[in-house]
């Protein structure tokens, strides 16, 4: 399920809004909800002019097994979850519409403590001209 | 005579809370058993090795933590689904787990503390004399 960046409000906020995201029965579900409904993990995201920083949360997840890719305008991020008591593995994966299109080049990722952080930098505009102002 | 007014000393008032207010979060925790003992992981992503505080008095059990939650320099945000919070689970140990022979340790985000059973309360098989 893709997640267009520029929608200010997206009907999932209000599900975030009614079950508390302080309270433990809040967090349980909204991680079981995120899992079912391909908004997991978590994301913080950044932008400026040069291009944007991605952070997701995703503990307990090996690093070299994280899968992020870009793909035309998506940026993509899968992964598996061990679960500790079980064993047993779930796969995650969540997709980002982006704005514009990046190279393998531009992006880089790095996990640290359970934050997976992609850097991805925007291409320079091929097709930007600059048009002069005439004084009439 | 004018009272001289004593000296007063200036109140330190307290610095201004540099940090936002973080919300307090119990992690998500998975507790189980093994064979020596329980164990209990509890999800910090965010957090540093260094700042996770895991402490014992008495039987309770605290874990603590907060997450890093920076804003890069110069960016704006688009998108918020990470709060900064304070990670916190504070529990009673059963009689069984010997305080002492607690070990913690802090992978991928995950805090994993063992909880060792006393021996004596481990299952011993004993030896059947013949009669």
């Amino acid at each position: 399920m893709k997640t267009d960046f520029y929608s200010e409000f997206y009907p999932w906020q209000v599900l975030d809004r009614l079950v508390g995201f302080d309270t433990q029965l809040g967090r349980l579900l909204d991680t079981r909800t995120r899992f079912r409904t391909g908004r997991y993990p978590r994301v913080n995201v950044w932008e400026n002019t040069d291009g944007l920083i991605l952070e997701a949360e995703v503990p307990g997840v090996d690093p070299a097994k994280i899968d992020v890719a870009v793909e035309n305008n998506t940026l993509s991020i899968k992964g598996v979850r061990q679960d500790a008591q079980s064993g047993e593995a779930r796969e995650f994966e969540r997709s980002f519409a982006l704005p514009y299109s990046v190279s393998t080049e531009a992006v880089k990722a790095c996990c640290k403590n359970g934050i997976l952080t992609i850097t991805l930098a925007r291409p320079p505009s091929a097709n930007r001209r600059q048009i002069a102002v005439e004084a009439a | 005579m004018n009272a001289i007014e004593k000296n007063k000393t200036t109140e330190l008032a307290p610095a201004a809370e540099q940090q936002e207010a973080r919300l307090d979060v119990f992690p998500s925790v998975v507790i189980f058993e093994d064979q020596d003992g329980h164990v209990l992981e509890a999800e910090m992503p965010g957090a540093e090795e260094r700042n996770v505080r895991v402490t014992i008095e008495g039987r309770t059990l605290t874990v603590e933590a907060e997450n890093a939650a920076a804003n890069p320099d110069g960016y704006t945000q688009v998108m918020r689904e990470i709060e900064p919070v304070r990670y916190r689970a504070v529990m009673d140990l059963p009689e069984r787990i010997d305080p002492s022979a607690i070990k913690a340790s802090f992978k991928h985000g995950v805090l994993r503390v063992d909880l060792p059973h006393r021996a004596e309360t481990k299952a011993r098989r004993i030896a059947v004399a013949a009669a």
